[in-house]
């Protein structure tokens, strides 16, 4: 009976973001925000082990500011327990500091544990780190780009896409395994469901309370700037029949992009 | 001599006394079966169930004893109404032998005698043939026509053997008494007379006595065994429909209307979690009930869309196999949907056209069970990706498109300078459009809405929209089972209504027509909803709009089913269409009304994928085209996605023009 720890982020929507017309920086505070698509494909991963294997399944959530309803979905889809850290200090969070805040939360509040799983990347930020991170700190092997995973016999079976096709591997628990959005389809909790989570643990914790202060948690890489990119279409117009219309196009997508007829 | 009934005449003495004891048996079987079965079904309470039964006597009155529904089918209903009056008058025809035999008789006094015997005789003697006319009929579309809904069981054959046995041998006995002993008034039996004088007068007497005691007692035999069996097979449906009937008819919600498990912000956050059902125990012994009823008929398959679209939906068999999984060993208690009984796909299939609520006879619905399977697969959240998108799209964004609601903005301004004020500049009109998602995000749909808008605004009428304040009415949410989500809308929406004092909507789609007349009633909000045909029939019906150029095209017209079966409202439509037409420039399609057939987009099927043979806007639109129109009149912005679909897949664009009536009326008013 594994338990199983899901990290879980809360980003903005990134599809609900706009540019400023003018500063070009994306308009953050219009947005709504949701837990990371990824991390709800690790969550759903980890309840079908559950079902499958029994064991516990714990949510871990850090941010500046984690929103208690987004963790009710995540409690909502079936985790047993979660351990959520609001810090104004983790605004600016990168990869590493939040893999040192989740794992700060992990030893502190979750003394066993067989599997952590994240997904690949953050919805927001991409940058790919917190799975990798958390595999270094707790020193365990880690598989990352999961799409799809067998658990049994103390260890785990991974299929791993990677650029020139799928790597299957297999380690023993415990260990880290980042998933992405192919592994499956996250179950979507009712609202009725949403509401009866509310029966479940959500603890809410301090950086304090992890052993941790603000300084431990300072990003190493710095934003500077973010703005949207913006790209002028060349806005051409061509006239004429189907045939010679579709003789030109070829021509300007070989000479502009290049390929073969 | 006066003619009297010479009950027992041919048999030997004592018989009567036998009989009664061979009855016995029979009789137990049949009592034994009728608790039994009630028990399965999970009836309690006797008083419970009388109680119910007498509140439902109307009903059962109308749609059990006067078969109202049963006859809407011709051939179907012909043979049903002939063996049901025929097992009628026999059973009352037997009925008044006993009485006669073994009471007045015993009192000195005859029933069966002088006129009345001769007139019963007649009568008998055609009830008879009405049963033997009806068994054939039944024969010929089983064995014959072998139509496709139909389904030859054993048990079905079996029956049909009995009761048709009953009915001949019934004759052969009197045919064979009057070749023994003739009587003058045998006319009145001219059955059993011309089977005595045609077939049975040539045998010699003691072979014809033998075989009128064994046919005697065979004809007794028989007719026990189909009573006592009756509780345990098909003919069982005597009593199982008019149970129904009586029980649920009374309680039924209008349709269109799905019922309100709880109000989610009266809900306790700490009390148990259950929507719909996935065992038949968590049904009620009502609903199980409707379920016994089925007949297995076949009418529901035969009107489900989805069916003849060949996806795996039949709502007759989703109603036979829960009816099944009531009698199987432990049925009760196995998940239907782990068990193997019911696919998921069955019920994603189901559009909610209620057709096959509209086709059955005997007041089943097969539709809410659907439902509610459907709620039970929802609350557990394991959906498909488009049915995930579309459910976070409303919670998100208010709109199953998964539109950002500022596109909203850059619509109305196009609508404002049509001269559709905002509420916020109107405050005094007197209704307010609703435009609805699909005519404010799908550029077709906008079409819709703004020449609604054109004749709105020509027939001066005092209307304003509502702009930002618009959301979805929550429809796609509640038709898949997320009543949680549904109800979110609904509160919000039902807010804006009364807090900015809205009495009078107008809508141009059929669903938030639907969820505004009916579903809103369960959170406080009665409105005057009108439909966009309801208040363009009555602008034209008072002459504040004239139509002063009648379309070149022949018209044919689509009743959508929220507008149309589910709502009653058929004549509006026409009337809009028929005033833009050229004389005779109006075609029926071959189903309209309420037999009307889905476009295949209702009960949130838009959302998503169904696998499927056929697609049901195809079949309709080769219905359409049947008829030699060139332009297809719709009445839903859901129906058009269907349809533009459905003509590009066929090829028809060119053949068949699409236009809703507001359309069809807005280009009517313009002079040339």
């Amino acid at each position: 009976m594994p338990d199983v720890v899901v990290c879980v982020k809360q980003t903005v929507d990134v599809y609900q973001l706009k540019p400023h017309p003018e500063t070009l920086a994306p308009q953050i505070g219009q947005a709504q925000w949701k837990n990371s698509d990824f991390d709800l494909n690790a969550l759903e991963e980890a309840l079908r082990i559950r079902e499958k294997h029994g064991g516990k399944v714990y949510v871990v959530s850090a941010g500046h500011d984690v929103k208690p309803l987004l963790v009710r979905e995540c409690l909502a889809m079936g985790a047993d327990e979660a351990f959520v850290l609001s810090d104004p200090s983790l605004e600016k969070a990168d990869g590493s500091a939040t893999a040192k805040v989740l794992s700060s939360i992990i030893k502190a509040k979750i003394p066993r544990w067989d599997l952590i799983l994240c997904g690949e990347a953050s919805l927001d930020q991409n940058s790919y780190q917190t799975g990798p991170r958390l595999a270094e700190i707790f020193n365990v092997p880690h598989v990352s780009y999961v799409t799809k995973l067998e658990v049994g016999g103390g260890g785990i079976k991974a299929w791993r896409a990677v650029e020139d096709g799928v790597e299957v591997v297999s380690c023993n628990l415990p260990a880290v395994v980042t998933v992405g959005l192919e592994i499956n389809t996250p179950r979507l909790p009712s609202l009725l469901m949403i509401r009866a989570a509310q029966r479940k643990p959500l603890n809410e914790l301090k950086l304090s309370d992890v052993g941790l202060t603000s300084n431990d948690v300072m990003p190493k890489a710095e934003t500077v700037e973010i703005k949207a990119l913006k790209t002028e279409r060349k806005k051409q117009k061509f006239e004429g029949k189907p045939e010679e219309l579709a003789e030109r196009l070829a021509e300007l997508i070989i000479s502009n992009v290049g390929g073969r007829r | 001599m006066e003619p009297v009934r010479e009950t027992y005449g041919l048999m030997p003495e004592g018989t009567d006394v036998l009989m009664y004891l061979v009855l016995i048996p029979f009789a137990l079987v049949f009592v034994y079966g009728v608790f039994y079965r009630l028990r399965t079904i999970g009836v309690r309470s006797f008083r419970e169930l009388v109680s119910n039964i007498v509140s439902g006597l109307p009903e059962m009155a109308r749609y059990g004893l006067l078969q109202r529904k049963v006859v809407g089918e011709k051939l179907a209903g012909a043979m049903h109404l002939l063996i049901y009056s025929g097992m009628i008058a026999l059973f009352i025809g037997t009925t008044l032998v006993f009485i006669d035999y073994d009471i007045l008789r015993l009192l000195g006094l005859r029933m069966l005698r002088g006129d009345f015997y001769l007139l019963y005789e007649f009568v008998l003697d055609v009830m008879g043939l009405a049963l033997l006319g009806g068994l054939s009929l039944l024969f010929y579309r089983r064995f014959i026509k072998h139509e496709e809904r139909l389904r030859n069981r054993t048990e079905y054959a079996m029956v049909l053997a009995g009761l048709l046995f009953i009915g001949v041998s019934g004759y052969v006995l009197e045919g064979v008494r009057l070749a023994l002993e003739p009587r003058p008034w045998g006319d009145w039996s001219f059955v059993g007379q011309s089977l005595s004088k045609a077939v049975f007068s040539s045998f010699p007497a003691p072979f014809l006595t033998t075989f009128y005691q064994g046919m005697w007692w065979s004809h007794a035999v028989v007719a026990f065994a189909m009573v006592a069996l009756l509780p345990y097979s098909s003919l069982g449906h005597l009593f199982s429909t008019l149970l129904n009937i009586a029980v649920n008819a009374p309680k039924q919600l209008p349709l269109g209307k799905m019922n309100t498990p709880f109000r989610i912000d009266e809900l306790d956050p700490t009390a148990e979690i259950k929507l719909g059902f996935r065992t038949i125990a968590e049904l009620s012994w009502m609903q199980k009930l409707g379920l016994d009823a089925c007949t297995d008929c076949g009418r529901c398959e035969a009107a489900c869309p989805a069916y003849a679209a060949g996806t795996p939906l039949s709502p007759r068999d989703i109603v036979q196999k829960l009816k099944k999984a009531i009698w199987s060993e432990n049925g009760g208690d196995r998940d239907v949907f782990a068990s193997g009984l019911i696919d998921e796909e069955e019920v994603w299939a189901c559009t909610t056209c209620s057709a096959c609520i509209e086709a059955c006879p005997v007041l089943i619905r097969p539709m809410d069970y659907i439902v509610e399977m459907r709620r039970a697969l929802t609350l557990e959240g394991k959906l498909d990706k488009r049915k995930t998108a579309m459910l976070t799209n409303l919670s998100r964004y208010g709109n199953p498109y998964g539109f950002d609601p500022s596109e909203k903005q850059k619509f109305f301004q196009e609508l404002a300078a049509m001269g559709a004020k905002t509420l916020d500049e109107n405050p005094d009109a007197e209704y307010v459009y609703w435009v609805g998602c699909a005519s404010i995000y799908d550029s077709r749909g906008r079409e819709i809405a703004k020449n609604l808008v054109k004749i709105l605004v020509k027939a001066n009428l005092s209307f304003a929209v509502l702009g930002d304040g618009e959301t979805c009415t929550g429809d796609p949410a509640r038709r898949i089972g997320e009543e949680g989500r549904f109800q979110e809308l609904a509160l919000q929406n039902v807010e804006t209504f009364k807090t900015r004092g809205i009495r009078k909507i107008i809508v141009n789609c059929p669903h938030c027509f639907n969820t505004f007349k009916k579903e809103y009633r369960d959170f406080g909000l009665q409105l005057e909803v009108l439909h966009h045909s309801q208040i363009i029939g009555e602008l034209l019906r008072t002459g504040r709009i004239k139509p002063v150029r009648p379309l070149a095209e022949k018209i044919t017209l689509h009743d959508s089913c929220y507008v149309g079966r589910i709502n009653d409202e058929f004549d509006a439509p026409r009337l809009a269409v028929k005033s833009a037409a050229r004389p005779g420039g109006f075609v029926e399609m071959r189903r309209v009304g309420r037999n009307s057939f889905c476009c295949g987009a209702g009960g949130s099927t838009y959302w998503y994928e169904v696998k499927r043979r056929d697609r049901e806007s195809v079949i309709r639109l080769r219905e359409a085209l049947d008829t030699g129109a060139d332009v297809l009149a719709l009445e839903c912005p859901f129906c058009m996605q269907m349809f533009a679909d459905a003509a590009r897949i066929t090829g028809a664009e060119q053949k068949l023009k699409l236009k809703d009536i507001a359309e069809i009326v807005a280009e009517s008013l313009e002079p040339s």
